[in-house]
This record gives structure tokens, C-alpha cells and sequence, in this order.
């Protein structure tokens, strides 16, 4: 439809002609209109042209992300895995100097309690 | 994988710069590479033995001839050519360095881009004080190939077609490059432009081509080899040297007298130019009448009702032949008064002219109209210059999307970085304030657009016929003044913005003459990884090193 008008309106403006003193108004304003017409053709096609490369080029960019966020959770669950090993591994070391501890105090105060049970002071007699 | 050929001729280079060169291409990180050594004839001892110990190294990929007597760097050249074997030959001059990715990313490109015949690379240039500055360069620009040699190293090229094409020319020593890159672009349009420096080129003041009578002697050849090549190709045009030194200026004659039509949008405004209140417009139409060596034109005047009488009265008492007012009645809109006036116009070509020109070079017709005779040349811009003599418009170039001018408001005497404000070159777009081109032209892509009724209804429609493939050019050889912005109001409007964003966004993004790095090409070469610029840290290694083999260690 719109390369009909456009041909007919490029037939009419050709039959009319553009020679000199021979242009009225109304060949002048159908030039101008033709003009316009292809312009906006022109603008239309541009602007789809680029819009289509936008949408391919977010669409890149949503890909990039996307294998990103991935490479990101798989970093952060590789993360968590080393993390949760590192704790427990030092809930085993406090663990286990906690033992220690407890073991060398329970050695060091024996001779307390050896002596304060010989004294007797557990015998209210 | 590509496999390169690297041209290396050789006379009497001294051996640390000779020894940084070929360190440069054993570093390469493709490994698919031959060097191809022709020592001119060497008197040189040092240089001599030099190349006799990279011949006892037993690496098949170098290749040393030696010649007995001096026959000259094309000569040379050819002989190198001869033991070519990859697919591709290299230039490499005997004091230059290679980036180590550089036959990587030629590599690289030669197979993204499909099969290419030609391709070069941006350069740093490696001053003796040691600091670098980046040559960036435009894509393929073949006005700006006519008006110097732009494409310098580094230079690719299909070894079977700089065969054909006979190698380098005796006889054009110091332009030898210059000739064998007109010749190439003469039988083949496959060339490509990697927008990266992979070269570094030492900027020598006591080069061959640098010193006295041998620097006459080579922008003598160079101005032949451009004229010969205007020849082959049937541009009839007389090449003289340009303002700049390496520059030229192709004076081409006209194949016939069409008529210009001159079109003036102007609403009749009158301001200071150099302390004299004048009427913009009557002194736009006196220059031209005044100043204008080309005799078939005719000046359509758009003028707005508001126009003040003592101008019309002033352009109605000069020729009636030559000047017609048209007025204009409608809101502002400088496309529409432009589309207006062409529409009234009956010349084969328009030049579209603001009314705050005025013209300083008289042949600026002739100038614009010889370029308008390549068919594929769309618009013709020419040199804008402010009242203050400096620099309003050299083209269009966009920044980051931003439509603007190249080398807005500096001195441009000199002729700015690499000469680019003296030669004629290819240019993304240029300004309606002072446009040639063809009414054919301007019918076909339908006009200026009125969606633009202020700003970059320039940038639009050079936008348009750029998309039909025709080429815009710019050429400095047709001065005028621009007192721009007196005249109009220079308010962008976010319509406006917004309406050019959605029509051109992606060639804003793309400026091919302009724009230092595509962003096509940055997802491609890891711009990430890409060492940034400086000079390459070479190992040094002695003489002896090389020749007792240890080349490799």
C-alpha cells in the first residue's frame, strides 16, 4: 500500500516535472511531500534497523550476565562449601584445645584437692 | 591458522635496533610466522655479522638473503617478497617493533572478518626521548589515501596480490609504501582496518626519508605515485604537494559546468563581525557574488516574512538572474526552509549555506564540485573557520555518541594531529551549514528532515545518504567563515535527542572515521587483558648471544 502511494506519488511528481517557471504551488508542496514520505520511509526502517541491534546487543549483554551470575553462585557455592569445611574444622580445633585445657587445669588443681581432702575439710565432724 | 610472511629489508641498522626488532617477532604469540631477511648490501660489519648469527640459529622461520650490492629499500623489498611463502607478507621496517599479539590479532581478524586482502593497524610512534603517542586511523578513507599516506604499518598484505601488483616500485624509494598501498587499493576493495596500535614505529628526524635532499626526493615520489595512481584510475586531476609536508592536493579539473544552486535559509539577522555591524545574509550574498571564480550558480534566499526590508530590497537590487527569494511563512524549522529552497532551485547540484558564511577561498566551487564527480561521494564538506581564524568545523565526529565537530575552536594552521586539518578525508558526516552535493542525492534519501527543526538535522541526513552507501567527504581546500551561533539558537531539545538516539544510535556508537577502539572489536580482543600503551619490554641480548645460538634461551 505505502509502495503504491509512493510510486504513484513519485509518477505524478516525474509528469509534472520540476522545469523551470513551470512549478506551481502544489507541485512544489507534493515534492515537499514526497520528501517527507521517504524520509519517515527512510527513519522508520532506520529506526527498526537499530532497535533490532539494541535488542540483540541486550540480549548479549543479559547472556554475559546470566553466565556471570552463574559463574558467581557457583563461585559463592564453592565458597560456602570451603567455609563450612574451614569452620568445622575449627570448631574441632577449639574443640579440642578446650579438652586440653580443661585436662591441664583438672591435673594442675589435683594436688588441691588431694590436700584439702587429707586436711579434711570435707569432714564437718 | 594464518601464516605470515614478514618482509624485513636491511642496510646498515644499527644491531641494538636491528636485535630489538627480530626479538619483537620471535616474542610473537602466533607461532605461524617466516621472516624474511634481504640485507641492501650492508657495509656494516656489526649489522653483518649480526645477520650471519641469526642464520647459524637453525630456525627454519628465518630467512636471510645478502645482497652484494645496494639496490635500494624497494628492490630489497621485492627480493624478500620472492621468499615469501605464508598466505600473508608483513612490512616491517629494520628499526620497528611488533606488539607481541600483533600477528595474533591480525590472525584473529583476518578469520572473524572473512578473507581480506588488505589490512592495516593503528601505530604508536616511539620518539627518541622515549615517549609514545598513539596514530589512531580512520577505516578505509581513500580520499585520505590520495592526500597521504595514512595507512603507514602496520601493512598486510595477501601475498598472491602484492605479487600481481608487480611489489614496490623502483623509483619511489621513500614513497615505496605509499605507491604499493594506492597500487593494492587499485585491485582490491576486501580491506580491513584493526582500530588497535600493534606497531611502533621510531619516529627518526636523521631517517632515510627525514634528512635533506633524500626528503625532497621521497614527497617528490610520493606526489607521483598519487598522480600516477590519479592516472590509472581516471581522476583528472593535477597533484601538487599539500600546505603540510607529506601531504597532497589533488586540483581536479571538472568534466562539465553544472549548475550550484546556492540555498540560504536566513531570517535577516544582523550582528558585529570584526567590530563593523553588518547584515549576515548580504554579506554572505556579496561574498559569494564577489568571490567566486565558478561562473553557473544561482543563490535561492529562504527568507522569513520577518526578514527586515532593507535586505530583501538589498539581494531584490542585485542580478534577478542569479538571485530569487523565496519566503518562508511557516514556525522555524531550518529543514523545511532548506527543503523549501531546493524545491525552487533548478541546478543538478545544491549547496546548502548558512547565512553567517562568508566565503575566504574563491575556487571553494571548483574545490567541492571536483569531489561531487566520484559518483559514490554523497556530500562535500568543506573547512569552517571562526572570526578569530580558528577551527569551527572539521567534520562530524561522535564521542561517545555525541554528534560533534572534529576539532572544534582550535588552531588549525599547523594541521593538527597527523595533518588531518590539511588533506581531504572521509568523515562520518558533515555540516549543513556549508554542503554540497548532488539534487539526485537529496531526492533519494527525501530531503532534510523536519523531525529536526534546529539541531542535528545535519547528523540525520548525512546519516541517510551514508546508509546508501555513498561516501562523505571533507576537504580544507574550500575556506570560509562561519560565524556559527549568531544566527541561531543553539538549544538542544530532548525530542531532538531523543529522536536521533532512535534513528542512529548504533552508527553513533560506530564512528569508523573518528572513534579510537569499536565496540564491536573490545568484546573481541579481551580489551581487558590488553596490555596497555608502552613500549614492550624487550630482553636485551648481545651479539655474541644471538650468534652462539642463544637466541631461544
Amino acid at each position: 500500500m505505502k509502495d503504491d502511494i509512493h510510486r504513484r506519488l513519485q509518477s505524478t511528481v516525474s509528469q509534472l516535472g520540476t522545469r523551470e517557471g513551470e512549478q506551481d504551488p502544489s507541485i512544489r508542496q507534493l515534492q515537499l511531500d514526497l520528501w517527507a514520505y521517504r524520509d519517515q520511509q527512510i527513519a522508520a526502517n532506520a529506526a527498526v534497523a537499530n532497535l533490532e541491534w539494541r535488542l540483540i546487543q541486550f540480549d548479549n549483554h543479559a547472556k554475559g550476565l546470566e553466565s556471570e551470575l552463574a559463574r558467581v553462585r557457583l563461585e559463592l557455592s564453592n565458597t560456602k562449601k570451603v567455609l563450612a569445611a574451614k569452620s568445622a574444622e575449627a570448631a574441632e580445633v577449639r574443640l579440642s584445645w578446650t579438652f586440653r585445657i580443661g585436662r591441664a587445669v583438672m591435673v594442675a588443681l589435683w594436688p588441691v584437692r588431694f590436700l584439702l581432702r587429707r586436711t579434711g575439710t570435707h569432714h564437718n565432724s | 591458522m594464518h601464516h605470515f610472511s614478514l618482509l624485513l629489508p636491511t642496510y646498515n641498522t644499527p644491531v641494538h635496533l636491528l636485535d630489538a626488532c627480530i626479538r619483537s617477532v620471535f616474542e610473537q604469540t602466533h607461532a605461524a610466522w617466516q621472516l624474511c631477511i634481504v640485507d641492501d648490501g650492508s657495509t656494516s660489519t656489526e649489522t653483518l655479522c649480526y645477520l650471519r648469527g641469526l642464520t647459524n640459529l637453525g630456525d627454519e622461520r628465518v630467512v636471510v638473503q645478502f645482497l652484494d650490492e645496494n639496490i635500494g629499500i624497494s628492490g630489497a623489498t621485492n627480493k624478500a617478497l620472492e621468499l615469501a611463502t605464508g598466505k600473508f607478507v608483513v612490512l616491517l621496517d629494520h628499526d620497528d617493533l611488533l606488539e607481541p599479539d600483533a600477528l595474533e590479532l591480525i590472525s584473529g581478524y583476518l578469520t572473524r572478518y572473512g578473507e581480506l586482502d588488505f589490512v592495516y593497524s593503528d601505530e604508536y610512534h616511539l620518539y627518541p626521548d622515549g615517549s609514545v603517542h598513539d596514530f589512531v586511523k580512520p577505516d578505509w578513507s581513500p580520499e585520505r589515501l590520495r592526500s597521504q599516506m595514512y595507512i603507514c604499518h602496520l601493512l598486510v598484505v595477501r601475498t598472491s596480490l602484492a605479487i600481481e601488483v608487480g611489489g614496490m616500485r623502483v623509483g619511489f624509494e621513500g614513497a615505496q609504501d605509499h605507491d604499493f598501498a594506492l597500487r593494492i587499493s587499485e585491485n582490491t576493495t576486501r580491506i580491513g582496518h584493526i582500530p588497535l596500535s600493534l606497531y611502533y614505529w621510531r619516529v627518526n628526524p636523521m631517517s632515510f626519508s627525514n634528512v635533506g635532499e633524500t626528503r625532497g626526493r621521497s614527497l617528490e615520489a610520493g606526489r607521483r605515485a598519487v598522480q600516477e595512481h590519479c592516472d590509472r584510475v581516471g581522476i583528472n586531476a593535477v597533484v601538487e604537494h599539500g600546505p603540510h609536508p607529506g601531504t597532497y592536493r589533488l586540483k581536479r579539473a571538472l568534466t562539465g559546468t553544472p549548475k550550484v544552486s546556492v540555498v540560504i535559509p536566513t531570517r535577516g539577522t544582523g550582528t558585529y563581525v570584526w567590530g563593523k555591524y553588518v547584515s549576515l545574509v548580504e554579506q554572505c550574498v556579496e561574498s559569494l557574488l564577489s568571490r567566486t571564480t565558478y561562473r553557473n550558480i544561482e543563490i535561492i534566499v529562504v527568507a522569513d516574512t520577518s526578514t527586515p526590508l532593507s535586505t530583501i530590497e538589498f539581494l531584490s537590487s542585485l542580478d534577478a538572474e542569479t538571485i530569487r527569494i523565496v519566503y518562508y511563512d511557516r514556525p522555524f524549522n531550518f529543514s523545511d526552509k532548506i527543503n523549501l529552497g531546493v524545491v525552487e532551485s533548478t541546478g543538478d547540484v545544491v549547496m546548502l549555506l548558512n547565512d553567517d558564511t562568508m566565503v575566504i577561498d574563491e575556487d571553494w566551487c571548483h574545490v567541492m564540485l571536483g569531489l561531487l564527480e566520484h559518483d559514490d561521494i554523497g556530500v562535500v564538506g568543506n573547512l569552517l573557520v571562526f572570526a578569530n581564524q580558528r577551527l569551527q568545523h572539521g567534520g562530524h565526529q561522535y564521542v561517545d555518541g555525541n554528534p560533534t565537530h572534529v576539532g572544534f575552536n582550535v588552531d588549525w594552521t599547523d594541521g593538527g594531529a597527523a595533518s588531518m586539518y590539511g588533506v581531504e578525508r572521509e568523515v562520518s558526516g558533515v555540516t549543513a551549514a556549508a554542503a554540497m552535493l548532488r539534487r539526485s542525492v537529496f531526492d533519494e534519501v527525501g530531503g532534510m528532515s523536519t523531525r529536526f527543526p534546529n539541531n542535528f538535522n545535519d547528523v540525520d541526513f548525512c546519516q541517510k545518504v551514508r546508509q546508501r552507501g555513498y561516501r562523505i567527504v571533507w576537504t580544507p581546500h574550500a575556506k570560509m567563515f562561519h560565524f556559527e551561533s549568531v544566527s541561531r539558537n543553539a538549544t538542544v531539545t530532548p525530542r531532538e535527542m531523543w529522536d536521533l538516539t532512535l534513528t542512529w544510535y548504533r552508527e553513533m556508537r560506530n564512528d569508523v572515521y573518528d572513534s579510537p577502539i569499536q565496540p564491536h572489536l573490545l568484546e573481541w580482543v579481551k580489551s581487558g587483558e590488553r596490555r596497555k600503551p608502552g613500549i614492550p619490554k624487550l630482553r636485551r641480548f648481545s651479539t655474541s648471544s644471538v650468534i652462539t645460538g642463544e637466541l631461544h634461551g
